[in-house]
């Protein structure tokens, strides 16, 4: 096996960790975390089709995804810790006042 | 590739760049003249929205749209949906003022906000590469997302916001993995280049990726145009959402989201036209009958609102289905028409809240005829044009898609979204009762009394939905000309 074919599956496996992840998991922080697995996985996966055909547009693509990330993180943390003063839980099930 | 920024002309970036400086007046200098100058805000945001339309406008006739920046396109399709947005932003901006004074929220950050989120469509729906249009889309839902949870102190707000933040972020992680795939498939972003090499593709590897990647941006822009079954958040978010800010997501979102869906799946999938058509006819029928159902037993207007929304993305799925040259003209018209209809209910909803307090249920409207005929009268408009009834621009909207459908083959379809009308007609005509038949439970006209911003916004909503729906002919051609740019470009 080469250098890009275990990144590939390296990549396809962080992507689909994460996405079990934001299925199963009921805590927001760890959804929050999952979400970023998926994103680096997305990440690896631009790098090594990028390493493939030879053109550095994928690697483009991955700074612009950390930068884009980073600023949802952001935002995303901050609207739990407003949920988190109304709410002492950020159990995502206990979320229903709106009927999810 | 090219390696020097191309030669441009400045003029083809003014819509963004006005919005852009007029977003970081009014969040960063704000503070320091808010106590004092608050009416200034409103304006100064909808004063650069009324100058970024005239700039976005001038371009209409741009003697060189065609390719100009490879990334960045002005063709005609780009400027049609940058002048429905700007006018959706707008009217969210008219009907905003009072809402928010009301609550004693009014600053500098939700006007800014608003104006972000529409730069971030205004990107979306002029990018031709996928990290433009994946920018963009980011620009806009994270603004988005910080509008929804505006109301920190309310627990639906700061819900919705949460809701919409966690399935908005693992949603744009499914469209980038798709993307990363069809960039794995054809070794490019750019959309037409993409056009080109996939019509060489032959290797089963690079097919099966193709696939993938398009069952993963069908799921990820059906949810962001909240068809079903990605929709579960749309009701959520839009009943939780501040009442302005819901007018602007399920109007300015949709249809931005709506518009990428149309240049990323005609122009890079133009090979498998049949294939997602098929997918898509698929998707607009159950949209269309399980948002009109889901409707019918709501007693809170704004979530049947939100249900109502989703099966108007089904109508407009119905025409992506049936062919680019007569259903999507029928699409950029049934956009264009629906927003004010949507953006209409909402602001009679934010009429009747009074000093914070929602009145959302249909008894709300009780007697409103009698409370104040001319707001009933508009509402009816409204509603009227939301079922697809004529004079209003409604009919025309529905009748040019269920003719694409017809024309094309989709017989069966087209019976299911006038059936899906039928069943609209329930719960649309439920209000106009309690408008018209019922006794008013609160008998107070002077609250009810339209602020001068809102009456504007009234007033021209009302008057382009019979204008339309009496005189169709220009924006009929208006959406065909903004379509013929994209068959150049595939």
């Amino acid at each position: 096996m080469n250098l890009d074919t275990i990144t590939l599956i390296f990549g396809t496996g962080l992507f689909f960790i994460g996405i079990t992840g934001v299925l199963i998991r009921r805590n927001a922080i760890v959804v929050l975390m999952c979400i970023e697995l998926i994103l680096n996985g997305v990440n690896l996966t631009f790098i090594t089709f990028s390493h493939i055909h030879g053109n550095l547009a994928g690697q483009v693509a991955a700074i612009f995804v950390i930068v884009v990330a980073a600023a949802e993180a952001a935002v995303g943390l901050a609207i739990v810790i407003a949920v988190f003063r109304r709410h002492p839980s950020i159990n995502i099930d206990e979320f229903n006042v709106l009927k999810w | 590739m090219n390696q020097t920024l191309p030669n441009f002309p400045l003029s083809i970036l003014y819509p963004e760049m006005i919005l852009t400086i007029s977003a970081c007046v009014l969040i960063f200098l704000a503070r320091a003249f808010a106590r004092a100058h608050k009416h200034t805000l409103s304006s100064i945001a909808f004063f650069s929205v009324i100058a970024a339309m005239g700039c976005a406008g001038s371009l209409w006739n741009f003697p060189r749209w065609e390719n100009l920046i490879e990334f960045f396109l002005i063709d005609r399709y780009a400027i049609f949906f940058k002048l429905v947005l700007l006018v959706i932003c707008a009217l969210t901006i008219l009907i905003s003022k009072r809402f928010l004074s009301d609550t004693d929220t009014e600053r500098g950050e939700y006007y800014g906000l608003i104006l972000l989120a529409t730069i971030g469509m205004m990107i979306m729906v002029s990018g031709a590469d996928l990290i433009t249009i994946y920018l963009g889309l980011e620009t806009m839902a994270i603004a988005s997302y910080i509008l929804a949870a505006y109301f920190r102190s309310d627990e639906r707000s700061s819900e919705a916001g949460l809701k919409y933040f966690l399935l908005g972020a693992f949603n744009s992680g499914i469209i980038l993995y798709g993307m990363a795939l069809l960039y794995g498939a054809t070794g490019t972003f750019n959309l037409a280049e993409m056009h080109r090499i996939v019509s060489g593709l032959s290797g089963p590897a690079e097919l099966r990726l193709l696939y993938f990647s398009l069952i993963l941006l069908v799921a990820g822009f059906g949810f962001k145009i909240a068809a079903v079954p990605f929709h579960m958040w749309a009701p959520d978010v839009y009943e939780g959402a501040p009442t302005p800010v819901a007018a602007f997501l399920s109007a300015g979102s949709k249809t931005a989201s709506l518009a990428v869906l149309i240049r990323v799946f005609t122009v890079a999938f133009g090979l498998f036209t049949e294939l997602w058509q098929l997918w898509i006819a698929y998707i607009s029928g159950l949209t269309m009958l399980f948002g009109n159902i889901a409707a019918l037993r709501q007693t809170n207007v704004k979530r049947m609102l939100a249900y109502s929304s989703i099966a108007h993305v089904g109508y407009m799925l119905l025409g992506l289905a049936s062919g680019i040259e007569m259903g999507s003209s029928a699409v950029l018209m049934y956009a264009f028409v629906y927003l004010f209809a949507n953006i209409g209910l909402f602001a009679s909803l934010i009429l009747l809240t009074r000093n914070g307090v929602p009145k959302e249920s249909t008894a709300d409207f009780s007697g409103l005829s009698r409370r104040h005929p001319l707001i009933a009268f508009a509402v009816t408009i409204f509603l009227l044009s939301l079922t697809g009834i004529p004079p209003t621009a409604g009919f025309i909207g529905k009748f040019y898609l269920f003719m694409a459908a017809v024309k094309s083959g989709y017989i069966k379809l087209a019976v299911v979204g006038v059936l899906a009308s039928v069943i609209s007609l329930f719960y649309y005509m439920r209000i106009v009762m309690a408008m018209y038949m019922e006794k008013p439970a609160d008998t107070d006209a002077a609250a009810l009394q339209p602020s001068t911003s809102l009456g504007y916004a009234f007033s021209i909503m009302v008057f382009v939905i019979l204008a339309v729906g009496i005189y169709p002919g220009p924006l009929l051609d208006l959406a065909r000309e903004s379509l013929s740019s994209i068959k150049i470009l595939s």
